[in-house]
């Protein structure tokens, strides 16, 4: 079986830098994991989630999504891969102030044609299968055709999480998606997340600096013990 | 494409009021260079248009230039006259073939009056050698009788058989009048886009009439002749101001030129048109030219401001672009995104800027037409044009692909993460 993510001896080093900031001899993941991955500020969190991206590149060893080795392929087959299989949630300021909710949703079906006809397969128009995403996320239908700029946080980050389930992607990265909110609403829109991801059978890596956060997962990794670059300088 | 395409217009409308000053300055230097050039071509054109077939304009001496200003164009004033004698000497020469003496100096409501012979509507020519025709009526036969030109006829709202004054020199306001003698309407010209529009046409001997009781450019006080008795005079015209002249064989008119200006009883000056023009050109070409290349750096102005503008920009949108990248838009994509977002506002500019030239076309050409004797037209887009056009697209490209590559440096380095 293929594995969603799987990460093997994997080196990786920003430019003029001495030391690796990122070593992970191993890591796998697989469709219906919901991971928590611990990562506290200097843990190579955002590196991880650039090179899981595909837009940086490993020194060395491999990373595969869904079977497809990453240090084969090109920058343009690794946006590529990145725009059909994975969505991608960010801590705030998600969403492009210039265009609709529904357009924002749609951002994916633009780069990917994957996503769009996936996204053609649960509904009949781009348009229904967006609403379909926000009436599960359960965002009030009176904000749909708000200007992106007007919504709150939470209401912001509903919009990112039907973005990046849009056309189903087998991957969901989320960055800290709920460190903008407070307690009430960090609960109501993991559980519409995990959810949602259960639903769409998508593997969910959600990673955060809260450990608070952990118990709805059904793993829970600490970044800091499975990259030896951190172990080691702290040693 | 197309997604990306909507989403730079989306952008670009979205922070329209920061480069809404910078489109307004493309918007001018587009207007600029190609009012410009098309000032120049149809200026060109329409002096080149206004005369044809005539090989020499004959007149009292003055600069080649001034004496085609005046004669051909309508433009300026003479300063001095020729005398009847060395015009009937001059076309005498057994080389000539035709010849139309024009008679300047007095105007009809800033309309000039032109005083000549039936010759001149058989022998004058325009455009590419077409002969004035009558839209109604024909040539003038009594001393009172006279022409109009079709944009006199029709500003002015006359028909057939209407009486017109004339007043005396040229002018719009204040000038004295030859009230007594009233002129009739016997024929209108066709339209022409040449200065013949814009003429009133008499007789030679007219124009002695309505002066035989004027002294000095004035009435002579207390002594009027009315119209009914100037045939008891001698009508005989004594000067002319100007004549053109029609060579039965071309290669000639070096000869009959230098014998004009050798002319020993006065001291005269024969032009051919074409060299004239020519002339012309050279002088306006320098001021053409400064027009040109001042007009250019404003296109370098507007578009360094839309460089900038967008540039500045760039930097809040890094997170912008990295939510692009993580919904798989590739670095090339966001390069196209901003070189699109440049080039949209390059290209409204243009349009922008061809429109404000139409519009200004259509409220300056009147001004233009009787004040220099310039048709400007509304027209479509010529070649030259078209090639002006595409050479700023070309320039609003090469400095669009300026904000384009910083975003594709900036997708490189800030990945999905942007460090702001």
């Amino acid at each position: 079986m293929i594995n969603n993510i799987s990460i093997t001896n994997l080196v990786f080093r920003y430019p003029r830098m001495q030391t690796p900031c990122l070593d992970i001899p191993e890591f796998q993941a697989e469709a219906g994991d919901r991971i928590f991955l611990y990562g506290p500020s200097g843990s190579g969190k955002s590196t991880l989630l650039g090179l899981l991206g595909g837009v940086l590149s490993a020194e060395s060893g491999s990373i595969e999504i869904l079977g497809h080795d990453f240090s084969q392929l090109s920058q343009t087959q690794r946006d590529r891969i990145r725009a059909d299989h994975i969505g991608f949630i960010f801590q705030q300021f998600n969403l492009i102030p210039y265009l609709s909710v529904i357009d924002n949703i749609l951002l994916p079906c633009r780069f990917s044609k994957l996503r769009l006809s996936k996204a053609l397969t649960s509904s009949y128009s781009l348009t229904t299968e967006a609403e379909r995403l926000l009436s599960q996320l359960d965002l009030n239908p009176s904000l749909w055709n708000q200007p992106v700029t007007q919504l709150s946080v939470g209401q912001q980050q509903r919009v990112a999480a039907a973005r990046a389930l849009i056309g189903k992607p087998e991957v969901i990265i989320a960055d800290e998606p709920t460190s903008a909110l407070d307690a009430d609403r960090q609960a109501v829109f993991l559980e519409l997340l995990l959810h949602e991801c259960m639903d769409a059978n998508a593997m969910l890596l959600f990673v955060s600096h809260d450990r608070r956060l952990a118990g709805t997962f059904n793993r829970e990794i600490d970044l800091p013990s499975i990259n030896r670059a951190i172990t080691e300088e702290t040693a | 494409m197309k997604h990306l395409l909507l989403l730079a217009i989306k952008s670009a409308w979205n922070r329209r009021f920061a480069l809404s000053l910078t489109l307004m300055a493309i918007v001018l230097s587009v207007t600029m260079l190609l009012g410009v050039e098309r000032l120049r071509t149809q200026a060109h054109q329409s002096f080149s248009h206004s005369i044809a077939g005539t090989d020499l304009v004959v007149g009292a001496r003055t600069s080649q230039v001034q004496l085609m200003l005046y004669a051909v164009f309508r433009i300026g004033e003479a300063t001095n006259n020729m005398t009847w004698d060395s015009y009937q000497e001059i076309v005498n020469n057994p080389l000539v073939a035709w010849s139309i003496p024009i008679s300047l100096g007095d105007s009809h409501h800033g309309f000039p009056v032109l005083g000549t012979t039936t010759s001149y509507f058989k022998h004058f020519h325009y455009g590419d050698a077409q002969a004035l025709t009558f839209l109604q009526g024909k040539s003038f036969k009594d001393t009172f009788d006279t022409v109009l030109g079709s944009e006199v006829a029709a500003q002015r709202g006359y028909k057939m058989r209407d009486h017109i004054t004339l007043s005396h020199g040229m002018g719009v306001l204040g000038l004295p009048e030859h009230a007594n003698k009233p002129f009739t309407v016997v024929g209108i010209l066709s339209h022409t886009g040449t200065p013949v529009d814009r003429t009133v046409h008499i007789s030679l001997e007219a124009i002695n009439a309505i002066h035989l009781d004027w002294v000095g450019g004035a009435p002579m006080p207390g002594f009027s002749i009315p119209a009914q008795y100037v045939k008891k005079f001698d009508l005989a015209p004594k000067e002319i101001t100007a004549a053109l002249v029609g060579l039965k064989n071309r290669a000639a008119v070096f000869k009959v030129q230098r014998d004009v200006n050798n002319y020993a009883k006065e001291p005269l000056l024969g032009v051919m048109p074409g060299v004239a023009l020519e002339q012309l050109w050279q002088v306006v070409n320098i001021a053409e030219k400064s027009l040109m290349a001042v007009s250019a750096m404003v296109v370098v102005i507007g578009l360094s401001g839309l460089v900038a503008v967008v540039l500045a920009s760039l930097n809040e949108r890094r997170r912008e672009l990295a939510i692009l990248r993580s919904v798989g838009a590739k670095p090339r994509d966001l390069f196209m995104l901003l070189t699109i977002e440049g080039l949209f506002v390059t290209v409204s500019g243009i349009v922008f800027g061809v429109a404000l030239l139409s519009i200004l076309t259509i409220f300056l050409s009147p001004i233009t037409q009787s004040r220099y004797g310039i048709a400007l037209q509304a027209s479509s887009i010529s070649l030259d044009e078209l090639k002006l056009l595409a050479s700023l697209l070309g320039v609003g490209l090469l400095a669009s692909l300026v904000p384009g590559y910083r975003a594709y440096k900036l997708a490189l380095l800030d990945g999905l993460t942007p460090r702001i």
